[in-house]
């Protein structure tokens, strides 16, 4: 470039009569005067290092406010294959994290899940395309949401897959223990389809009780049997005639089994099958009273269902501990119980409850259902206590007692048991799968590496503050007496209004800050929407750095060598 | 903004010799990215003169006329009479001045194109000090702040001259201030002043990282909280009469402005006291000109 070039004159004839300028002034390099160097580094927003099932939140969020729903769409079912009941069960840690919620608050991800998928499903975009053939065969023991999502990637990588499921009907706990007030079975069953159209081979009335005998059929397993066993109060009286499990108790009610006139009942225990069991009562035209023994601040069951459950009228009594069940006639009558008080916290960090010496009291009942916690069924607990997938992976179980080729997930294996974690954990053992039978094992969630993008390191000059979409209900009288869905959809245009809420920490969405404010005009954009620095003229003064709005930049010392 | 669109229409040229973080060249950008090619400009002596490049070399890919320090509306005003003879009345002219050259030395070459009316676009890029020379205090330079002139101990004493109060005062057609922390709203006011015949008056807040004693990556922070401190109120002011104002300042307090700032440093927290008194009066005083009880929104 002859701009560059230093212009000098060799004589004064050479020079203009007066002072005129020749050139610009490229051929100064202002680069040299550079001690710090911005570049483009994209980070990761904490919406997706938070979500259990490995979502790309911020991308599909941006997706959806251009109104890309299809796009969007798929690119939550390339990862999980659950949206419609994530968007509606799931207790999102992802707004926990969500960066917004530390400015006014978080993005209602889950409505705007349930709202993309619920609309792809209704313009039916088409189902992704099966890979080729493997000709490998994996068997699937446990149809809940690990099962269910193993299976899929697995068939989506061109394995054959068998699903063997003890229950009539696939879904574990997302049909027979969530009740469908909040996931309407409907729902479930299409997303279920949507599975098993990949070519999935199902085998309900199935319970697997040696592994060992169906060697010759796959040449992997996953073992998802779940948790569904439940504990027992170890109290006189918990045995018989009108007690049964919640488990037990919401099995029965989900599977469509007629159920007796429910009258007073209570609840024992602080867990979500608590109150679901309590809400399920009352739609039951029963009476319930939930008996929790520690306080409010202890109880494990997801705060904002504990608060609906009272609004709908189930009683919750906290510190009353029951310690005997009595029967008159064999129907149970009086729960007996005692006050407790809190004292110092035990090893799982909860207060422990202390009984306070004469409170004990009598509750009358005709129904009691206990929700002491639930464990996993005999089968995975006769082969020694449960491996991690991660030592499978390597090909020898801790216990030494599977072979080669058996993998573990769900609830079974996983530090929370939720059903974002059991979709995680499937699409992990999918993978792992998938390699341990000569696949790449590729992850289709591996931008979950890098440095998750702090509150404190965006630049929020560029964010109005904005309300949260509200999140229609059904009203309170509506829900009386029936099992219909009591979180309501929302509008196209409030999804789009929500989605715009997003921050997009740390990605670019190309706003063109870096480029409007650099002093010495050398960021540029390429026509793929990227940008670039030209270090021959940056000054390192930082601004660009600074004033990207979401920490899609980062800045260091210069290292000249 | 498009970016495309950016680089073709960019009339300052890398290379050029501001110091890091430089606002003052952030201003240049946006002023000549909305006037356009056919524009000629007169700067007077400031920061500018040296930013622009020693000769042979220009940054600026328009033709610019350096001028004697106390010249900005005078020069200006000789290249208007000029080109109005050849008929090229379409090309504009911007006199392009410091805070220094528009406040003190230069202004009653200033008052006198001003008072004359003439079609030109006086912008100038406030620093709020001389800052070329290095750092000594102007009239611009605000209440207590320190320069070299004013040392801590001495620090101004008296306030920021206000400038578009004298402007206004000539009833020329159109007075704005605008901010590099705003570019849209400083594009499109320069965008404005070309349509309008007659003198148009720009005063645009230019932060300077060695001037005020804050490091350079801050530099579009501090101008956006100039103004949402209501330091710098963003407004329009046409034929001397209507007020418009344009920003809805967000009312931080102004401790938080003056706290990134070193320049401001060595301030009491009575001094600050004082100096926030002395901006919400303002405040209330130019909501009375724009005749309203509160800020309502019209943009530029
Ligand atoms: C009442 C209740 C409400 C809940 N609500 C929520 C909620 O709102 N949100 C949330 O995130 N989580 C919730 N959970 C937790 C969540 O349901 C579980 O974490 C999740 O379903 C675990 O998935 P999984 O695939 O590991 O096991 P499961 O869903 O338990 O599925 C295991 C499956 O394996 C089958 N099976 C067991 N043994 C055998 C065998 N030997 N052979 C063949 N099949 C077998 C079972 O029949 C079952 O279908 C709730 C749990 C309960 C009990
Ligand atoms: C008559 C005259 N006096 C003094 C100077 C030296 N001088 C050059 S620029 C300058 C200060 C300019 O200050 P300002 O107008 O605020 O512009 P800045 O440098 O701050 O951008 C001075 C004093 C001069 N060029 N001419
Ligand atoms: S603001 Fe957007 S990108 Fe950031 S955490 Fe929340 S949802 Fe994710
Ligand atoms: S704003 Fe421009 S000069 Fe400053 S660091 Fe960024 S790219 Fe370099
Ligand atoms: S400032 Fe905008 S365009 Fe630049 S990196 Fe950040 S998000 Fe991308
Ligand atoms: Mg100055």
């Amino acid at each position: 470039m002859s701009e560059l070039k230093k212009i000098i004159f060799k004589s004064e004839a050479e020079m203009p009569s007066s002072p005129v300028s020749r050139a610009g002034t490229l051929a100064n390099l202002t680069g040299s005067w550079r001690y710090l160097r911005p570049r483009y580094e994209e980070k990761l927003s904490p919406c997706i290092a938070a979500c259990p099932a490995g979502e790309r939140v911020e991308a599909w969020l941006r997706l959806l406010e251009d109104e890309r729903y299809a796009e969007a769409w798929h690119l939550i079912k390339s990862v999980n294959p659950f949206p419609r009941v994530c968007g509606r069960v799931c207790f999102h840690p992802c707004e926990t994290e969500c960066n917004r919620g530390q400015y006014d608050r978080p993005i209602a991800i889950h409505a705007l899940e349930r709202f993309v998928a619920d609309r792809a499903r209704a313009d039916d975009k088409g189902r992704p395309p099966s890979a080729r053939k493997t000709g490998k065969s994996v068997g699937i023991v446990g149809s809940g949401p690990a099962g269910l999502t193993c299976a899929y990637h697995l068939a989506r990588r061109g394995h054959s897959v068998t699903v063997y499921e003890a229950e009539a009907e696939l879904g574990g706990m997302l049909r027979y223990g969530i009740p469908a007030y909040r996931l309407p079975k409907a729902v479930l069953d299409e997303e279920i389809e949507d599975i098993i159209m990949l070519g999935i081979d199902v085998h309900t009335n199935t319970r697997v009780e040696d592994i060992e005998s169906l060697r010759r059929r796959h040449a992997a397993f996953f073992v998802a049997t779940g948790f569904g066993e439940s504990n027992r109060l170890q109290i006189p009286g918990e045995e018989g005639e009108g007690v049964l499990t919640a488990l037990e108790f919401l099995r029965n009610t989900n599977s469509g089994c007629s159920v007796e006139p429910m009258g007073r009942v209570v609840v024992i225990g602080g867990g979500n099958a608590a109150i679901d069991a309590a809400r399920t009562a009352l739609r039951l035209g029963g009476h319930p009273t939930v008996l929790y023994r520690r306080s409010r601040a202890e109880m494990p069951a997801y705060a904002p269902e504990v608060e609906e459950a009272e609004r709908e009228g189930v009683s919750v009594h906290f510190l009353t501990q029951p310690v005997e069940i009595v029967r008159e006639s064999g129907r149970v009558v009086l729960v007996e119980c005692v006050l407790n008080r809190l004292g110092e916290p035990d090893a799982t960090g909860r207060k422990q409850p202390i009984a306070i010496p004469g409170s004990s009291s009598l509750i009358e009942a005709d129904t009691v259902i206990i929700a002491a916690g639930e464990r996993p069924g005999e089968y995975p607990l006769q082969i020694g206590s449960i491996p991690d997938s991660k030592a499978e992976e390597s090909g020898q179980s801790k216990h030494g007692k599977f072979r080669n080729g058996i993998f573990v997930g769900g609830d079974l294996t996983e530090p929370r048991r939720t059903v974002a974690h059991a979709i995680g954990s499937g699409r992990r053992a999918a993978m792992q799968i998938d390699k341990f039978l000569g696949g790449s094992g590729e992850d289709p969630a591996s931008y979950l590496d890098g440095d998750v993008v702090r509150f404190e390191s965006l630049n929020l000059d560029y964010f109005p503050h904005k309300p949260r979409v509200r999140l229609p209900m059904l009203p309170l009288r509506e829900r009386e007496k029936n099992f219909g869905e009591i979180g309501l959809g929302i509008s196209p245009q409030s999804a789009a209004e929500e989605a715009d809420r997003c921050f997009h920490c740390g990605v670019c969405v190309a706003c063109d800050n870096c480029s409007v404010f650099c002093p010495d005009i050398v960021v540029r954009k390429s026509s793929d929407g990227t940008y670039s620095i030209d270090y021959d003229y940056c000054k390192g003064c930082g601004i660009c750095v600074h004033e990207c709005p979401r920490n899609a930049m980062s800045i260091d010392e210069e290292i000249r060598t | 903004m498009n970016h495309e669109q950016i680089h073709e229409e960019e009339l300052v040229c890398s290379g050029h010799y501001a110091c890091q973080g430089c606002g003052g060249v952030i201003a240049m950008r946006h002023a000549l990215r909305a006037l356009g090619p056919n524009t000629i400009v007169v700067i007077p002596a400031c920061c500018w003169s040296v930013i622009a490049g020693p000769f042979p070399y220009s940054a600026l890919k328009v033709p610019v006329f350096h001028a004697a320090f106390e010249t900005g509306g005078a020069t200006a005003s000789g290249v208007r009479a000029g080109l109005d003879m050849q008929g090229k009345t379409e090309v504009n002219v911007l006199a392009w001045a410091g805070d220094g050259g528009t406040f003190d030395i230069g202004l009653q070459s200033l008052s006198g194109a001003v008072e004359r009316n003439e079609n030109i676009i006086y912008a100038c890029y406030d620093n709020e000090a001389y800052m070329n020379t290095g750092i000594q205090r102007s009239s611009a330079t605000p209440l207590r702040a320190w320069t070299t002139t004013t040392p801590e101990l001495f620090s101004k004493e008296t306030p920021k001259k206000d400038i578009v109060q004298i402007l206004v005062g000539h009833k020329i057609p159109y007075v704005a201030t605008a901010s590099i922390g705003f570019p849209d709203d400083l594009q499109a006011k320069f965008r404005k002043a070309k349509t309008i015949e007659g003198t148009k008056f720009i005063h645009i807040l230019a932060p300077c990282p060695p001037g005020w004693k804050y490091s350079s990556e801050l530099t579009i922070r501090v101008a956006r909280l100039a103004a949402h401190c209501k330091v710098f109120p963003i407004y329009e002011v046409f034929d001397g009469e209507h007020y418009v104002i344009n920003l809805e300042p967000e009312g931080k307090p102004v401790a938080e402005y003056l706290a990134m700032q070193g320049r401001f440093s060595h301030l009491t927290e009575r001094q600050i006291q004082e100096i926030q008194a002395r901006v919400d009066y303002d405040w209330e005083h130019l909501l009375h000109k724009a005749m309203l009880e509160k800020f309502e929104f019209r943009g530029a």
